[in-house]
């Protein structure tokens, strides 16, 4: 059975007591204090209230949303003096000054606009002003110029001195007056908003419900450890908060979305099995380049591409440096021909910033390592680049590989798709490219829907015998470098990279971004 | 990555019509070259090579390459007869640029285009596949205007004296190298020498300066010529032999009758260029590994065939492999194999979960610093990546520091990327800045490297693992840092005491070195302290930092 309505009478009671119950102290306070009949002033409720501008103005707001009150909005215009007027009103108006000058008789108009300590402009208002109040004439004898002549009557130029001044202490009416003052630059206007509020019905019938309850202290607005002690909130009502009221917001500590990246990226590698790496960014030509059969003269090897510090390190003609040697020249009886060029052991001791992170790769080949194995690293490399949105002079590459007996392209294409599809990346296609030290080689190309069109993503091949050779690697090994940033501006939607990284990127996207936002 | 022009007109005519812009591209993209962009209007197609393939960098290379794949026929062996033609090198020459090489091209009939299409061949193998003209160096001349035998030698360059191309009037070596365009580009090449080349005909007539510039006379090609003759100079025999058979190969294919040339040495003799074919067996099995797809011995050749290679004939397991003469590329048998992966398709393959089981693991370095980050993290602190690389002014100018070493690299295309950082905080400072109009207390942090000198290390560097924090707010002061300090250090439960510094980033008196015990040895980690108000005005910062930066190379074991 349905219940039958509440009677409306009863059903507008409760509503007024829930509402009677949400009212802070201060509300209640501020309700008591104004009227149904007249506007009251901001500033005399305040007084009245005791609360202080701010603090009244939220009340009056939460008020008005109970549709408790309505406040009203007026315009006050203030007439001031000016520095110049207040100068006026401490010695001599312009206009007193031309009409004291007409007490020795009358004067030629050009002469009067030349009187010391006013301006032309001045001293032509003040003429104007003189004649208007019909304190002087002009008269024109025919053949000589126009002449002023001064009535007797000064008693109006006072009378318009005190006027100027009750204007100034904010005495109403004058209107003729303060426009003629402030048009001279003598006062300003400032205008200032004045609210005041007045009950509404409602609210008049809940003030008069208040005064008759005992709500009048009103309800509990924090509960204190003081109350929970001495159980006084048992005989307290708890104020009903306004649920529906915005609040600030809050930010605490973020972790950088490119560095959120980089942990998902080791997440995903370390769950299929990859160990991590790590190397240093200052590394020889040796280990950047010639170790994994790069040749000397190699274009990438040039300034402008890679970074030399101009400072060479000492290499000792070990094994390796020699294998590496004779492997690049020769072929060392891998069945390769090798580059048929003299290799340099100077060449391969200087210093550059590592341009890829390969580097940490061979230097864990020399290290000796056994197959099967799967390793990872996420690391800066640097390129002599000019700078400009979609490139940095050093950016971050995902770099891996894993050795292992009758490894071939299809798992090197499996490895790709699978670490993509984490990222819901899953239209790749790829390009045969050329690395001196992949073969086969291939540059990888996902499709990013929103630009429509395919982006180079990353770079990977199968070791060649000749860059397996000095480190005596028999397994083959598949091995990527993708390039992080180019990821990361998939899926953050960010087409500037230093959007991403560096000490120009903004706080708010460091502190805001969304994982729901995150484009898999 | 070199950018090259095809002319497409030309691409149509050799390709026999059969031709749509999306399907070269697409036939490109698999084959490894992509297509850049293409000029509707002038007829041009960018594409970009990779360094590899010098026999790619120009429209007749591209041809050659496409008819190979659509199996349109075509003249495969170079033919090329003997001749009387010899060039003389005398013994001087090995010491400077030792080696030349040259061929003649008969009956040709060149257009504009044709001309200007060997042009920027010359150009893009100078560029690339020349190393700038030091491994090797291409001069072509109007044939019929040449009297042989040649003469290779060397002279003062006071005493070389010829009107050089582009020149009105006659000109010493001297000044060819200190007054022309290509003199001053290539004059470095010849700078150790006293005696330079010179390449000229028997009449005593210059053909060329090389590496430097030809004759006006002899070195200019036009339209109206009928036969050519190609010379290579070069440090590097092997260079300037690849290099001719590519100039040889293109010109062979512009209709003309090649004839050899002899080089006469003063201990030997050569007759160039040198179009044996190499012949490489091939076990089809390996490539089928490599791959991992099954082949059989029908698809192999017939791949090896659309990519230019000749196969001898049957169904055995080995197949000898013919190597076109120009491709200079083939070192190994992977890289035939590759080009068989590439006619069969990349994106072809089904991709296939290798069976190969490992434990993963993280790096100590993640472990440790993901604990750290965590914990600084719930501190409030917002993180931070800024770049390593950055300018000496704000790494050490603005903080008021002068170094004692800096970290340059050479020739930086930024100033803004012109030295690697040794501190992390002159950038969280710049962070700050950059974000000045958030509300305070803005507190940043990053965990992250800087290169330091470490002798222990085979470069003499090695990098220093940092976590450096900003705080800045009204009240920011010493007092921040120093609880910073302490949570960190409990953390990996490391004790330390603190010894004022003076440093000018820092407020004098609020300045601390860290010294903290690790492994029973002290060591000095790091810095704390208040950020000094001229250091924060150089900045333009305009509410206090304190700032901590501590090394966590020891503390994390690395």
């Amino acid at each position: 059975m349905p219940t039958a309505p509440k009677d409306s009478k009863e059903h507008e009671d409760a509503k007024e007591t829930e509402l009677m119950k949400s009212l802070s102290e201060e509300e209640i306070r501020t309700l008591l204090a104004l009227s149904e009949k007249e506007h009251l002033s901001k500033e005399r409720l305040s007084k009245d209230t005791g609360l202080d501008n701010d603090k009244l103005g939220r009340v009056l707001l939460h008020l008005e949303n109970k549709k408790l009150i309505s406040e009203k909005k007026e315009e006050q215009r203030r007439y001031v003096l000016t520095k110049q007027g207040e100068k006026y009103l401490d010695t001599k108006l312009p206009e007193e000054i031309v009409y004291d000058s007409l007490a020795s008789g009358g004067k030629p108009l050009d002469a009067l606009t030349t009187i010391e300590g006013i301006t032309v402009q001045e001293a032509r208002a003040a003429i104007g002003i003189l004649k208007s109040l019909g304190l002087a004439a002009i008269k024109q004898v025919q053949g000589s110029k126009p002449v002023m002549h001064a009535e007797k009557n000064a008693k109006i130029l006072e009378k318009r001195r005190e006027e100027i001044k009750e204007i100034a202490s904010g005495k109403s009416g004058f209107e003729a007056l303060k426009n003629e003052l402030a048009k001279r630059g003598i006062m300003t206007v400032e205008i200032s908003s004045e609210i005041s509020a007045v009950l509404t019905d409602f609210g008049a019938s809940i003030k008069e419900k208040l005064q008759k309850s005992n709500i009048s202290s009103g309800a509990i607005n924090a509960l204190t450890p003081e109350m929970i002690k001495n159980r006084s909130w048992e005989k307290l009502q708890f104020r009903r908060y306004d649920i529906h009221y915005p609040v600030p917001e809050i930010s605490g500590g973020r972790e950088h979305p490119l560095k959120w990246l980089e942990n998902t990226c080791r997440q995903i590698f370390v769950g299929m099995g990859f160990k991590e790496m790590r190397g240093d960014w200052v590394e020889t030509s040796f280990w950047n380049m010639d170790a994994m059969f790069i040749p000397q003269n190699h274009p990438s090897r040039t300034v402008q591409d890679t970074f030399y510090i101009g400072e060479s390190a000492r290499i000792k003609p070990d094994k390796i440096v020699n294998a590496v040697k004779s492997v690049q020249e020769t072929g060392a009886g891998t069945g390769s021909t090798g580059y048929k060029m003299p290799w340099s052991i100077d060449e391969a001791a200087k210093l550059v910033l590592r341009s890829h992170t390969t580097d940490i790769t061979y230097r864990l080949f020399a290290s000796g390592i056994k197959p099967p194995a799967k390793y990872f690293s996420v690391g800066r490399v640097f390129r002599n680049e000019t700078l400009d949105r979609m490139h940095l002079a050093e950016f971050h590459q995902i770099e891996g590989f894993v050795t292992a007996d009758g490894l071939n392209m299809r798992n090197l294409e499996w490895y790709l798709k699978e670490f993509y599809s984490f990222f819901n990346i899953k239209k790749l296609k790829f390009m045969p490219t050329y690395n001196p030290y992949t073969e086969p080689s291939i540059e990888v190309y996902a499709y990013h829907s929103r630009l429509e069109k395919w982006l180079e993503i990353g770079n990977s091949g199968i070791f060649r015998p000749e860059a397996q050779h000095p480190y005596a690697l028999k397994t083959t090994t598949v091995a990527w470098g993708l390039a992080l940033e180019r990821l990361a501006s998939l899926l953050f939607d960010v087409s500037d990279i230093r959007q991403l990284v560096g000490h120009e990127v903004d706080l708010g996207f460091i502190r805001n971004y969304k994982y729901s936002e995150i484009k898999f | 990555m070199t950018n090259v022009e095809i002319d497409v007109n030309r691409l149509k005519k050799e390709l026999g019509g059969k031709f749509r812009i999306e399907s070269v591209e697409d036939i490109l993209f698999s084959l490894g070259i992509e297509v850049s962009g293409y000029d509707e209007k002038e007829k041009v197609m960018h594409i970009e090579v990779t360094s590899d393939r010098s026999d790619l960098l120009s429209t007749f290379g591209i041809a050659r390459m496409l008819k190979d794949y659509l199996q349109i026929s075509r003249q495969r062996k170079l033919k090329i007869k003997n001749s009387g033609l010899y060039i003389n090198v005398d013994r001087s020459v090995s010491e400077v640029r030792p080696f030349i090489a040259a061929v003649a091209a008969r009956k040709l009939r060149l257009d504009d285009q044709s001309v200007k299409e060997l042009m920027r061949l010359q150009e893009k193998l100078h560029e690339t596949f020349c190393n700038n003209r030091t491994l090797a160096s291409i001069g072509l001349y109007s044939f019929e205007k040449i009297k042989f035998p040649l003469h290779y030698f060397t002279q003062v360059p006071a005493n070389i004296t010829f009107v050089p191309l582009g020149e009105s009037k006659i000109m010493s070596g001297d000044q060819i190298l200190a007054n022309t365009e290509m003199g001053k580009k290539y004059a470095n090449i010849l700078k150790d020498h006293k005696l330079h080349p010179l390449f000229t005909d028997d009449t005593g007539e210059v053909l060329s300066y090389p590496p430097i510039i030809n004759s006006n006379k002899l070195g200019k090609i036009t339209a109206q010529d009928t036969s050519i003759l190609v010379e290579v100079t070069g440090t590097n025999l092997e260079r300037v032999h690849s290099v001719l058979k590519l100039m040889a190969e293109v010109l062979f294919e512009m209709g003309g009758e090649l004839e050899y040339v002899n080089i006469k040495y003063a201990n030997s003799t050569d007759k160039t260029p040198d179009t044996s074919e190499t012949v490489k067996k091939l076990r089809i099995e390996q490539a089928e590994k490599l791959i991992g797809v099954q082949l059989g011995a029908r698809l192999a050749r017939k791949l090896l065939v659309k990519m230019g290679y000749t196969v001898n004939p049957g169904s055995g397991s080995i197949i000898k492999v013919g190597v076109p003469f120009y491709r200079h590329d083939i070192l190994h048998n992977v890289d035939i194999m590759d080009d068989i992966f590439r006619a069969y398709g990349a994106n072809k393959l089904v991709p296939e979960a290798p069976n190969v089981f490992t434990v993963g693991e993280e790096s100590k370095f993640a472990k440790k610093s993901g604990f750290l980050r965590n914990a600084v993290i719930g501190l409030g602190f917002d993180e931070a990546l800024t770049l390593a690389l950055t300018s000496e002014k704000a790494q050490y100018t603005d903080m008021g520091i002068t170094p004692k070493q800096m970290i340059k690299v050479q020739s930086a295309k930024s100033n803004e990327a012109e030295i690697m950082r040794t501190n992390i905080a002159p950038e969280l400072l710049r962070m700050l800045k950059a974000n000045d109009r958030y509300k305070l207390p803005i507190k940043l942090f990053e965990v992250n490297d800087v290169v330091v000198r470490n002798p222990a290390s085979d470069t003499g560097y090695g990098n220093d693992t940092r976590l450096c924090a900003v705080i800045c707010d009204l009240n920011a002061n010493f007092t921040s840092a120093k609880q910073l300090l302490n949570f960190v250090l409990m953390l990996f439960g490391i004790q330390y005491r603190l010894e004022s510094s003076t440093n000018a980033m820092f407020i004098e008196g609020r300045a601390a070195k860290v010294l903290a015990k690790v492994n029973g040895n002290e060591l000095n980690i790091g810095e704390i302290g208040e950020i000094h108000p001229q250091v924060l005005s150089n900045i333009g910062l305009e509410s206090p930092v304190a700032s901590l930066e501590i090394s966590l190379n020891a503390i994390f074991g690395l």
